[in-house]
């Protein structure tokens, strides 16, 4: 390689999404400073300027910046659920917080910054712009947690999010230079090179090391079990619309960062059997949330722990590494997207609002009062929980059949336990909604447009996704394809 | 140069000074009289007496302040090097730090229009 390299529109190209949406969330906070009466407007600027990103993603891939970045069909898919799961959250997001006049411009714009910067997290073929990438979602979620900032709860999980999620950045910062202390780079694709040209490696302590940081940082972030503390008290803290993106698309990049990097390192890196530890990390992290969830009386607290669960049930396709689990996950992924984003909008509308706390028990017979929010909420619990014809199934499914085919059979059994726990949970919101009485007066969000639309596509993603699901797997299965296995 | 003996002058200087100052504290330490009072215990501040309290509340607009700073601060640390290297550059090094100082102004623009220089 020569020692400058020259940077050329090709390679600007290759990063048009993210800076469309860069400057996009400068317009909008620029906007809110000079143009305050116009705010009802600014989410359509905010979901025009997606779109257009969403378009300028499709044109090119292969790698650029001299290898720093890489696009490929995985990261289209990735930046796909990103800008679905910005669109969502800002559709329904605008109404949840316009009932507290907290609708400023800067929330979309650090609802746009997260989401730039998952998508060159995942795009990233260098440990230092996946760290940047991972950096920059981060801070913008950082902030997003503390959005409500007269609230005492609203700002103990922006601390708490930000402590913790500093020392994870730490910790991945660490596991890289570690990386780069054994070999000598921190390109993804030389040290690909590098484990391709020493196939017999065998187990090598400090490679061995950086990848457990890595694994544990990126944990951190997807909230596995260890890694979880920080989850229940950022979700119950955090204003709705902005956990129904931070518990989905992060989540999902860091899922991607996470498969890339393991399929990039592992099979000469580490001689320790790493698939039955990564596997037993699945499994507690499946009972453990599904087991906690059940004694939950907070909606957003027994979402968090159903959200550690969910992410259990990736860990299991993660841990069986074969192109097929891959392809489940990223369908499990995608479901599991326009799943929670569906319940959190749907649990803002249902509650006396974002300074109030959500307990189950204000549901009470709002699923007969309120039947469009409570039909929205009812669904994403049966996909959540995965029953056919929702899909939640069809994603579980998928990881399930992946485990078995290659011998996990234990592990998918683990699965299953906890995803019949779960039932108990998930269907005793369904009961609160359409069988209880009401017991006290709830003042929901009024319905409007916006928030209709977000509610159809939820829908629709969820039910229309899981009865014809073929077109996502396709899409799901040539992303997979680009991850090589070594 | 680059070989480690070349490097020893220095590590005899880190054990000299370390040495001398512990030395210094121990022996004052062992040998020294040692008759406290309140002013002695006293925190030093030049010798005058203590007005107040060394650990109190400081207003946020402090913090605001340095975090302007902190952009005008970022702006300069960019523009020297860049300064050094703009002949061989030319126009395309110029459009790029016009990008750079673009954004920079969009944050200064908002925090000016959202009173973030407003003392009261």
């Amino acid at each position: 390689m020569p020692a400058f390299y020259t940077v050329t529109g090709a390679d600007f190209a290759a990063i048009l999404p993210e800076t469309i949406l860069a400057l996009l969330g400068l317009l909008l906070i620029l906007l809110d400073a000079f143009a305050r009466p116009l705010r009802s407007t600014f989410p359509y600027v905010a979901l025009v300027g997606v779109a257009i990103a969403n378009v300028m993603g499709h044109y090119t891939t292969g790698a650029y910046f001299a290898g720093a970045i890489e696009v490929s069909d995985l990261t289209k898919f990735v930046e796909f659920l990103t800008l679905a799961g910005v669109s969502l959250a800002i559709l329904g997001g605008e109404t949840l917080l316009a009932r507290d006049n907290k609708n400023q411009g800067e929330f979309y714009a650090f609802l746009l910054w997260a989401a730039a910067g998952v998508i060159l997290m995942v795009k990233g073929g260098d440990f230092l712009v996946i760290f940047l990438g991972l950096e920059i979602m981060s801070i913008s979620l950082y902030v997003l947690a503390a959005w409500y900032r007269e609230l005492p709860a609203s700002v103990e999980a922006g601390m708490k999010y930000f402590l913790v999620g500093a020392f994870a950045s730490a910790i991945l910062l660490f596991g890289v230079a570690t990386l780069y202390g054994r070999l000598g780079t921190t390109s993804l694709s030389k040290i690909a090179g590098h484990v391709q040209a020493n196939p017999a490696i065998g187990f090598d302590p400090l490679l061995a090391f950086g990848l457990v940081m890595i694994v544990a940082a990126l944990g951190f972030k997807i909230a596995l079990v260890p890694f979880h503390g920080w989850a229940p008290d950022v979700y119950q803290g955090m204003t709705t619309p902005a956990v129904a993106f931070l518990s989905t698309a992060p989540k999902a990049g860091a899922v991607v960062v996470l498969i890339h990097i393991l399929a990039v390192t592992l099979p000469g890196a580490l001689g320790v059997p790493w698939q039955p530890l990564l596997a037993i990390l699945a499994g507690i992290t499946i009972l453990f949330g599904n087991v906690v969830a059940l004694a939950q009386r907070d909606l957003k607290r027994m979402l968090a722990y159903s959200g550690i669960a969910q992410m259990g049930y990736v860990a299991i396709g993660i841990s069986t590494f074969t192109q097929e689990a891959f392809e489940g996950v990223l369908v499990f992924l995608a479901g599991y997207l326009v799943t929670n984003i569906a319940a959190f909008l749907a649990i803002g509308a249902l509650s006396n609002g974002e300074k109030e706390s959500h307990p189950l028990s204000d549901l009470a017979g709002l699923g007969r009062s309120q039947p469009m929010a409570g039909g929205i909420l009812a669904l994403s619990m049966l996909s959540l929980a995965g029953m056919p014809p929702t899909i939640g199934f069809i994603g579980k499914f998928l990881v399930f059949r992946a485990a078995v085919d290659s011998g996990f059979v234990m592990l998918a059994l683990v699965g299953v336990a906890g995803s019949i726990i779960s039932v108990g949970f998930y269907l005793r919101v369904v009961y609160m909604l359409f069988m209880k009485d009401a017991t006290r007066e709830v003042n929901v969000a009024p319905d409007d447009i916006p928030s209709g639309a977000a509610y159809l596509l939820a829908a629709a993603g969820m039910l229309a996704l899981g009865l014809f699901p073929s077109a996502l797997i396709d899409f799901a299965r040539s992303a997979a394809s680009s991850i090589s296995l070594l | 140069m680059g070989t480690p003996i070349a490097f020893l002058p220095i590590l005899v200087m880190i054990v000299l000074a370390m040495g001398l100052g512990v030395v210094m504290l121990l022996l004052n330490f062992l040998i020294g009289r040692k008759q406290p009072s309140a002013r002695k215990l006293s925190p030093y501040e030049s010798g005058m007496p203590l007005l107040d309290e060394s650990r109190k509340r400081i207003s946020v607009k402090f913090f605001i302040v340095a975090m302007i700073f902190i952009i005008f601060d970022v702006e300069v640390a960019f523009l020297f090097p860049w300064a050094t290297v703009f002949r061989e550059g030319g126009m395309r090094l110029f459009i790029e730090m016009l990008i750079f100082l673009a954004i920079l102004f969009a944050g200064y623009a908002y925090l000016w229009k959202k009173g973030a220089f407003d003392w009261e």
